[in-house]
């Protein structure tokens, strides 16, 4: 035990003094006696002492020999190490800058990334016991209902639903997402920052409660707003709380919450409604229950509704997800590969640092060789040129921290990225931590292989004149390899970059059937109209949106492309044999207006029109896709088909026309066939249909106009999200230009990195053989014969690295394999492409030392050492 | 000297320093006295080997290392064999009675 504790007393400050102090006691005797014997044998008192004392050296000297046979790391020592590192950077302040440079990039880009990856999926949400929360969508009131009758696995549940609200804050009217939801939902959560929650016995009385960067942005933070009213959708709620900072669900889009009672009871028929399923369910699972049972009991309830109300319930399914999954789960893959990627680009900097190192210990050979040829162990050399690299990466750590941050506080300044949590994404000790010790790891992967190198050299040869232009051919070799490496890395990393955006543009080339030029989208709830009104109003919304100014075709349907149609169904044809699997078409009543605001091609027959009133035959207009699995070559106007749909009348209905599919289930999906039915002959809306209006121009005047016109049809009716299609295109596509444009900025950062390290080993190179170079011009090579002879390398090592990078490339490309659009993982073009790109940066890097070598003076040369 | 020779002695100083030990601790003046007096006065210890040698073996746990009074009533530092130490001697003795007997063999052939 005391020797332990003595060993951790050496660590202490002022161990050295102590220590030299200690040699020196013991010394004394040892002095003393051998003074004696030597007066014994004849001497003088004063020449005995003398030449005892001469037998021992100085006392600095033993000390320092003792204190080496102890231990290697002791704080004294490494903080010596470290002072003359930082000594010795200052006096090569181009190689610190490029090397702290690098470091920083490749640790920050790293950096960066973890942050993300933390704040986005490893931190937990914001709630109470979050790991137990579930939840699931596509609930209707009466299912909910059922469900909290059954249920086991949860102890707690609450529901909720999404809406824009109207709201009116000092006279001001504006659109406020927001949540609908019953009283449980804060028990679940947690409680406000301000005020208080919903009680249990409130939920009919009108409420509200505020995020924090509502209650900041429009009330002022001030604590005054408890008890304020704030007008939602024409009624007055009362505002009884704030939550805190950070808390948002359940994205954070929704800036305020509301009870549930208000809403629901205005249009009672949503609480009957089975078929309204817009509503969310969280739940809290029990003690004892796991995720596992809860999901299999939300699966055993889906059957058991499916069996008990088959009109409504035959195919709903309900996905249970852990709170966290849904939240974050559909932005999982692309932030690991983000960081895969940034993982590549940081061995790409390691590379380039080494190969400075390595240039570096070159030069130093003498100095080390002396050191080794007087005596020091060469794991103290080690540790001293490991010392200067780790805090070479340490300085380049600190740099990349910074740039990491800047990054990050910019990504964060767009508005609609779609990454979920980033606001919650900053700096804390976790990823201080994590830059602490990937800087400390890459101080010690390129930092071992050159002290390595340094400390093995043979003392003899590195002593004689002329040191420097022995040529360590291993070394050499080594400084290739890693320049090698680098290419093939940074051709994976360009590979993926490639690919992605490849498929980012097939994305944006799809013809969506619809033509988003000169667009305004908007969407009208007519939950509050009365079904049989509703296509009333529907007809007196498209004629008030066609008198306005601007204005050059109106419609409206339950469905907006590319990603929204409210319904599918199954669906069968007259005289077509019976398929195995039942088929299935999206279900979109519309307006004549509809087809030709989005200016969707008819391929045959005719569109819906003004003629299929509500007494007229029941005509239906297919996509071509139907018509083509349904009818194949045979021309499908004139047939049958009847929509099998719960609470569709079980009739016959005639094709009249084909129209160009449409895309209604994201851009990249082209299986949507579809079936459009005239609106006044299908008035069971869900209660909300989509404005397409072709307008002249875009501008706001023009969609203030169209809102006003829908408010004008009847109080209370509004129409929201008015906004170009062009924007709604572009944002379903906001995640794969994400994705792309992520990976290129690090695909781009990979290729700068490698062309610097192309450089550095053509300067070296070229550098290396002055002698050689020179020789040859003199004794007559042109300047073409020396460009080959020097470009032979570099192009042998770019080779190589494209070469294992295609290996590389083709295992690691399959990663992205569900992120592509209309693009194989082995996309010839993409490869070829990039390997184009990687010669001409080798190309690019080496026309300086390339230009230097053909400018060389023979006569300098051959005298240069 | 070359870097092996330096090793190979390092490793009998070791050795002969534990085997000093053996009887009784000592300090350092006598341990080099007591190796001189084994050998027939032939093996004569540097002081600069002998410390950084015992500083060494404590190290690695051979010896120990209390302070103490001299003959000569001065303060000195002792050295006594630990536990560990005596196996080391032992298995150290082993290999070089070994080892000297190869090379005599050898020799005498």
């Amino acid at each position: 035990m005391t020797r332990f504790l003595k060993r951790i007393a050496r660590w202490l400050p002022g161990e050295r003094e102590r220590f030299r102090a200690d040699i020196a006691a013991e010394l004394r005797e040892h002095i003393e006696q051998l003074t004696q014997d030597n007066i014994a044998s004849g001497m003088s008192p004063q020449e005995a002492k003398r030449a005892a004392q001469l037998r021992f050296g100085t006392p600095d000297a033993m000390a320092e020999r003792c204190q080496d046979e102890r231990s290697v790391f002791r704080f004294e020592e490494i903080g010596k190490d470290l002072r003359f590192g930082l000594r010795l950077l200052r006096r090569s302040p181009g190689f610190a800058i490029v090397a702290i440079l690098t470091l920083a990039l490749g640790i920050g880009a790293n950096t960066a990334i973890f942050s993300l990856v933390y704040g986005v999926l490893l931190q937990q949400l914001p709630f109470q016991e979050p790991e137990r929360l579930m939840t699931a969508r596509g609930f209707s009131v009466p299912d909910y209902d059922d469900f909290r009758q059954s249920m086991q696995s949860f102890d707690q549940t609450a529901m909720w639903a999404s809406n824009l609200y109207t709201a009116v804050i000092d006279g001001q009217a504006e659109q406020i997402p927001g949540i609908t939801a019953t009283p449980e939902l804060f028990a679940l959560l947690g409680q406000p920052l301000r005020g208080r929650a919903f009680r249990i016995d409130e939920n009919d009385v009108p409420l509200a409660i505020l995020s924090y960067e509502l209650w900041q942005a429009r009330f002022g933070g001030s604590d005054a707003v408890l008890g304020k009213s704030i007008d939602l959708a024409g009624t007055p709620h009362t505002i009884v709380g704030v939550m805190p900072k950070g808390f948002h669900f359940p994205s954070a889009q929704y800036k305020l919450w509301v009870t549930f009672g208000p809403a629901m009871n205005a249009v009672p028929e949503q609480k009957q409604n089975r078929s309204l399923r817009i509503f969310g369910m969280l739940g809290h699972l029990r003690r004892g229950a796991t995720r596992e049972q809860a999901q299999a009991e939300i699966q055993a309830f889906a059957q058991r509704q499916a069996n008990t109300y088959p009109e409504t319930n035959r195919n709903v399914r309900f996905q249970l997800q852990p709170i966290m999954e849904s939240t974050v789960g559909g932005i999982r893959p692309a932030l690991m590969i983000l960081l895969g990627t940034v993982g590549f680009v940081l061995l790409i900097a390691c590379a380039n640092v080494a190969n400075l190192l390595l240039a570096r210990t070159a030069s130093r050979k003498r100095e080390l060789a002396m050191r080794v040829a007087l005596g020091a162990r060469r794991i103290r050399i080690v540790r001293q040129l490991l010392c200067e690299s780790v805090m070479l990466s340490f300085i380049g750590g600190a740099l990349g921290l910074v740039l990491a941050f800047a990054g990050l506080r910019w990504l964060q300044s767009w508005q609609s990225l779609p990454i979920p949590r980033l606001d919650s994404v900053h700096l804390n000790w976790v990823v201080l931590l994590f830059t602490f010790g990937v800087s400390a790891v890459t101080g010690l992967i390129f930092g071992v292989l050159p002290a390595w190198q340094a400390a093995t050299p043979d003392p003899n040869s590195m002593l004689k004149e002329g040191g420097r232009s022995s040529r360590s051919s291993s070394g050499k070799t080594m400084r290739a390899i890693l320049v090698t490496a680098e290419i093939a890395l940074a051709m994976i990393v360009t590979v993926g970059a490639g690919l992605l955006v490849k498929s980012f543009v097939a994305l944006t080339q799809v013809d969506p059937g619809f033509s988003s030029e000169h667009l305004v989208t908007g969407m009208s709830v007519l939950v509050e109209v009365k079904p049989e009104k509703r296509p009333q109003v529907v007809a007196a919304m498209m004629e008030k949106i066609s008198k306005v100014p601007g204005v050059e075709q109106a419609g409206a349907g339950t469905g907006m492309p590319p990603e929204t149609a409210q319904r599918s169904t199954k669906y069968e044809v007259s005289g077509a044999a019976p398929t195995a699997e039942p088929q299935y078409a999206y279900f979109l009543a519309v307006t004549p207006g509809y087809l030709s605001a989005l200016r969707t091609r008819i391929v045959a027959g005719r569109s819906i029109e003004d003629r299929d009133g509500p007494d007229a035959p029941k005509v239906v207009v297919i996509s071509e896709k139907l018509a083509r699995d349904s009818f194949g070559s045979r021309n499908p106007v004139g047939e049958q088909l009847k929509v099998l749909s719960p609470g569709q009348p079980d009739e016959w209905r005639t094709i009249v026309g084909v129209v160009a599919d449409v895309r209604f289930s994201g851009m990249d999906d082209s299986d949507a066939p579809a079936i459009y039915t005239p609106y006044p002959q299908n008035p069971q809306l869900l209660g909300g249909v989509y404005l397409m209006v072709r307008t002249r121009d875009e501008s706001a005047g023009v969609m203030n106009g169209i809102r006003r016109a829908v408010e004008s049809v009847s109080p209370g009716l509004y129409a929201v999200k008015l906004q170009p299609m062009s924007k709604v295109v572009s944002e379903t596509m906001s995640t794969p230009r994400l994705n792309a444009s992520l990976l290129s900025l690090f695909s781009l950062l990979a290729l700068v990195l490698s062309a610097t390290g192309i450089y550095g080993l053509l300067s070296y190179s070229v550098s290396q053989r002055m002698q050689e170079i020179g020789v040859r011009i003199a004794l007559g090579a042109k300047s073409f014969d020396v460009v080959l002879l020097v470009m032979r390398h570099a192009m042998f090592v770019v080779g190589l690295g494209i070469l294992a990078g295609l290996a590389g490339s083709i295992a690691a490309s399959r990663v992205l394999r569900t992120m592509l659009f209309e693009v194989t993982t082995t996309d010839p073009q993409t490869f070829a492409f990039v390997a184009l790109a990687l010669i001409s940066v080798g190309l690019l890097a080496s026309y300086v030392p390339v230009r230097r070598a053909t400018k060389v003076d023979p006569m300098v040369a051959l005298r240069y050492e | 000297m070359p870097q092996q020779e330096q090793e190979l002695l390092q490793g009998t100083l070791d050795m002969l320093l534990l085997k000093a030990l053996q009887l009784e601790p000592l300090h350092g003046y006598a341990i080099a006295r007591r190796v001189q007096q084994m050998s027939d006065e032939v093996l004569k210890v540097e002081e600069g080997s002998l410390y950084p040698a015992l500083h060494r073996i404590e190290e690695r746990g051979w010896v120990e290392s209390e302070w103490g009074t001299s003959e000569n009533n001065r303060r000195a530092k002792y050295y006594r064999l630990t536990r560990k130490g005596r196996k080391q001697l032992e298995d150290e003795a082993e290999q070089w009675r070994r080892l000297s007997f190869a090379i005599s063999r050898v020799m005498e052939a």
